[in-house]
């Protein structure tokens, strides 16, 4: 069991330590001198070079290159082009902000999805089933940056409240009840967006593993065995249909970053993704860097726990 | 008690039982008329090629088909009961409790998620009322019984951790763990070793005169049919051809099925003469066959047998048989 | 005594058709009867042509339909609507209407979509093919090869699973953007960093299929009989391969499509004034409540390509594989 943990540990460092080197050499495919810049390729002026120059140390062997930037950006000293700020320091407050629209979209898809599917599965070809499978395959196939519009122009045209950002602004001064009513408007539409196309996924998932596992010889031991059908699906069959979604639920953590661009971006919610987003148009590459860099140790830390959970729920594992 | 009806008649009697398949193809008459009696204390084996509907009756008996599968026509009566009429709350009450189960595939027929002794204990628990504690006491003295070496440390393993043949016999632990009147048992052996075969057979016997029980063997190997049964049914193509004590089966086989069956045997001193095998294969289960259904294959065939089905008609006392020609069948067989 | 085998008439014949069919028509049999699938893949046929028919028909200096003509009296104009009397006669649209109605330029939202349709389209299949190419190889080797000891007890396969897990440790959509944004942007770029951002899946899934074949008595047997590995791997390994990693491909071209869209929308795209669904989308939301026919387009022709991808690719998955049949 403690080898097993040990390996695991010990790969995801050896998959951190080359991620921090592919993060740090991504930088590497920008043009590394003011005379290499392609007149093709409008996207970078002498200052940036010159810049980049600078702050990253271009002119030093590369090793000495990359531990003078890690050290920097553990240490807090690495900052941003754009405003000087530390990056750490800029990446955790926006990281707070991207918090609520995380934790409310998560259990809005897990607390759906799962009952979805599960009941999707086992009243297979039923009107539900057919119901939801095709708001499944329609949520999958609209594009969260189409729908986030469709959703705006119903909700500001029905309910006449604003959407944008995470507070309206200018509301500082009103009661306290106001001001969350406000808030939770303002949460509502991004998150019901990031959730929307997990719950379609996931559930899909679920019922896809369910009925799987409702094919499986031991369910028809257990109803052989006489076993009321709740007792059968819920205790034999979705303890089993539940291990692999383990794995997914490891990979949520990633989706602070990668997934919330967009929503962000249209929603104007200065979260981590946003931040990105801005850090990308301004060529602000400590920032960029380093939110690749954490991105992938927030996986890392995500399937190192899934690991665990594994461990400890799969009696195949824990020996 | 009922135990009146178990001295004179059949504990569980299936009458032209109709189990149709409604598949995207088209219908599948996966059991197509079907009659069977299984005694109290006798192990009745049911013999067939694979794919000839003996899986499925087992599932008709138990309500247990897979959709989708259903039960067109025809009772399956256990002591007065019909099975195919209950309620799916009444049949829980059975499964398990008055007709058990045990499957092909040990491997893969207990949930890798659970103690093997937590499964035994769940339906001793469900079906019996006991308490957690007096289930396990019950559930180490089945282990026993079932011959589980060191039961007390098994009980607490998870099927990975077990063999084969020791998770069929946690299998039929589970199986006997309520008293049950009859025991299914689906090609219990096919899966495991020839050694651990034996022993897995002899533990049926064992058990079968401890607790009384019925036993519906299914196989499709008629060696081990010979080492338990008392009676035999031989199935072909969703329907039984011929049925008799065992001994009677192989001495005096009237089908032409039968026949071939008993041939393809190998016999210790017979030679290096080849074995002949019954030409052609099961019939299409979507193109039903007109007149007698194993016409096709038959060495015996004439005219009238493309045109009429032959009734399983009793031609000598228990012993049935469904062939127009059975009376030929005997000379050309010696 | 010789086996006589009787037939009877009118049973046989049906019977062996049944049983005698090729694996092309069982595998068209199934497909067929799902119905969604076939309207998939009837859809997807039609937004085809729509694609070839609409690059020739916006191509060049003088085209058929004009993406590029900008006509400041016509702005946000709603579906067929006719055209300003000021506009010359050489500006107005192609039948004296706007089918799909005008943008904030007064340029012509049909032509536009016509001439997005390509990229769309085009970016999905290059862009899949890559990463299909990419995770082929890698994955084959893993699968084939993945005993074999490079050093210190480090197998090729450990080496191929880490470089997957890499990957998969990089937020997709996040890295794509970093790529684009460093890298000179145009069309084949996008396509590219498309492409090689999205290889693990078809990876993993022929290194699982490689995994399995290898170990089978054909490939064993070819190996015994001292065929040459290229050979195995490739005449006898990888056409068992394909078809389940097809059928990836097809369900990964809608993302792919998606994944443009969305960047085309963040302004990372195809460079304008090419138009794409993504950009038509981008220009349309500034104005979502005065005019949002502009968003609606695009919108639901993305829609429906990434659910007739879907639909198909779910329908032709569902026929190889017998198994899924009971969805």
């Amino acid at each position: 069991m403690l080898a097993f943990l040990k390996r695991s540990l010990w790969q995801r460092v050896i998959t951190l330590f080359l991620i921090s080197v592919i993060a740090f050499l991504i930088i590497h495919l920008a043009p590394g001198s003011p005379a290499e810049i392609c007149p093709l390729n409008p996207k970078f002026t002498h200052e940036d070079i010159e810049r980049l120059r600078e702050a990253l140390g271009l002119d030093k062997p590369l090793p000495v290159q990359y531990a003078l930037f890690y050290k920097r950006l553990f240490t807090g000293e690495l900052r941003s082009f754009k405003d000087g700020q530390p990056v750490l320091g800029k990446i955790w407050e926006r990281f707070l902000n991207s918090l609520p629209l995380f934790v409310v979209g998560t259990i809005l898809t897990w607390f759906l999805a799962f009952p979805l599917g599960i009941k999707a599965a086992l009243k297979r070809e039923s009107f539900f089933d057919r119901a939801t499978t095709f708001f499944a395959y329609l949520l999958i196939a609209l594009p969260a940056f189409f729908l986030a519009y469709l959703l705006i122009i119903f909700v500001v045209q029905r309910f006449d409240v604003s959407v944008m950002g995470m507070t309206t602004f200018g509301i500082e001064d009103a009661p306290w009840a106001f001001r969350w009513n406000n808030r939770l408007w303002h949460l509502l539409l991004p998150s019901i967006l990031g959730a929307a196309g997990g719950i379609a996924i996931l559930s899909r998932f679920v019922r896809s593993q369910m009925l799987e596992i409702i094919n499986q010889d031991y369910i028809r031991t257990a109803k052989a065995k006489g076993l009321p059908e709740d007792t059968v699906y819920y205790k034999h069959a979705l303890g089993n249909a539940l291990m692999p979604f383990i794995t997914m639920f490891g990979l949520v953590l990633p989706a602070l970053i990668g997934g919330s661009v967009i929503i962000e971006y249209i929603f104007a919610w200065p979260g981590m993704g946003r931040l990105g987003y801005e850090a990308i148009m301004a060529r602000d590459f400590p920032v960029i860097i380093s939110l690749n860099f954490i991105a992938a140790l927030l996986t890392l830390m995500g399937t190192f726990l899934s690991d665990i959970l594994y461990m400890l729920v799969d009696p195949r594992i824990r020996l | 008690m009922r135990d009146e009806s178990k001295n004179n008649g059949p504990l569980l009697e299936i009458k032209n039982l109709q189990t149709h398949f409604f598949t995207n193809e088209g219908l599948v008459k996966a059991v197509d008329g079907l009659d069977l009696e299984i005694f109290s204390r006798e192990t009745s084996g049911l013999v067939g090629e694979s794919g000839c509907g003996k899986t499925v009756t087992a599932l008709s008996i138990m309500g247990l088909l897979p959709s989708p599968g259903k039960i067109t026509q025809g009772s399956i009566t256990l002591q007065g009961r019909d099975l195919t009429q209950l309620p799916e709350r009444k049949l829980q009450k059975i499964r398990g409790k008055e007709i058990a189960m045990i499957f092909q595939e040990p491997m893969t027929s207990l949930n890798p998620i659970f103690t093997v002794g937590h499964q035994v204990e769940e339906a001793i628990i469900f079906h019996q009322g006991k308490s957690r504690k007096e289930a396990r006491e019950i559930t180490r003295e089945m282990f026993g019984k079932v011959e589980l070496p060191s039961p007390e440390e098994r009980m607490n393993e998870y099927p990975h951790q077990l063999s084969g043949g020791m998770k069929q016999r946690v299998m039929i632990a589970m199986a006997l763990s309520c008293q049950p009147k009859l025991l299914i048992a689906d090609e219990p052996t096919t899966a495991l070793d020839v050694t651990i075969q034996q022993g897995i057979l002899a533990l049926l016997n064992k058990l079968q005169d401890e607790h009384s029980l019925a036993i519906l063997f299914i196989t499709h190997d008629l060696g081990v049919i010979s080492q338990v049964a008392n009676r035999i049914a031989v199935m072909y193509a969703a329907k039984i051809v011929e049925c008799a004590q065992a001994g009677e089966i192989f001495r005096n086989p009237h089908h032409p099925y039968t026949l071939g069956l008993l041939n393809s045997i190998p016999k210790i001193g017979g030679g290096e003469k080849r074995l002949p095998a019954i030409p052609g294969q099961l019939p299409n289960p979507l193109v039903p066959v007109k007149g007698c259904r194993f016409h096709p294959r038959c060495f015996f065939v004439k005219d009238y047998c493309l045109e009429k089905e032959p009734p399983l008609a009793e031609i000598a006392p228990g012993h049935k048989t469904a062939c127009w020609r059975h009376s030929e069948i005997k000379a050309q067989s010696n | 005594m010789k086996a006589k085998m009787v037939n009877s008439p009118g049973s046989q014949p049906e019977n062996l058709s049944l049983i005698h069919q090729t694996r092309g028509q069982e595998f068209w049999r199934t497909f067929k009867r799902n119905k969604l699938a076939l309207t998939g893949m009837v859809v997807l046929g039609f937004f085809f042509l729509t694609a070839l028919t609409g690059l020739f028909l916006t191509y060049g200096r003088e085209p058929f339909f004009n993406p590029r003509t900008v006509r400041l009296a016509d702005r946000l104009r709603p579906p067929l609507s006719r055209p300003h009397r000021t506009i010359p006669e050489e500006n107005r649209p192609r039948f004296g209407i706007y089918i799909l109605g005008t943008d904030d330029l007064g340029r012509d939202v049909f032509a536009r979509m016509l001439q997005g349709a390509v990229v769309s389209l085009s970016v999905g299949f290059v862009a899949v093919g890559i990463s299909l190419f990419i995770g082929m190889i890698l994955g084959g080797i893993a699968g084939y090869f993945a005993e074999v000891k490079l050093l210190k007890g480090v197998t090729v396969d450990d080496v191929i699973a880490r470089l997957i897990d890499i990957m998969l440790c990089f937020p997709v959509f996040f890295l794509i953007l970093t790529l684009i944004a460093i890298l000179p942007g145009n069309i084949w770029m996008i396509m590219i960093v498309i492409g090689i951002t999205g290889w693990t899946g078809a990876a993993r899934f022929v290194r699982a299929e490689f995994f399995t074949l290898k170990n089978q008595d054909f490939v064993i047997a070819a190996e015994a009989l001292g065929i040459p590995r290229r050979r195995i791997i490739f005449k006898h390994m990888m056409p068992n391969a394909l078809a389940p990693v097809l059928v990836a491909a097809i369900i990964g071209i809608p993302g792919a499509i998606l994944t443009e869209a969305a960047l085309s929308f963040l302004g990372f795209g195809v460079p304008p004034p090419h138009a794409t669904w993504g950009n038509i989308l981008a220009v349309g939301r500034r104005f979502i409540f005065d005019a949002p026919w502009i968003i609606f387009s695009p919108g639901a022709a993305i829609l429906l390509t990434v659910l007739s991808f879907n639909l198909f690719g779910e329908g032709l998955r569902e026929a190889l594989n017998p198994k899924l049949r009971i969805r």
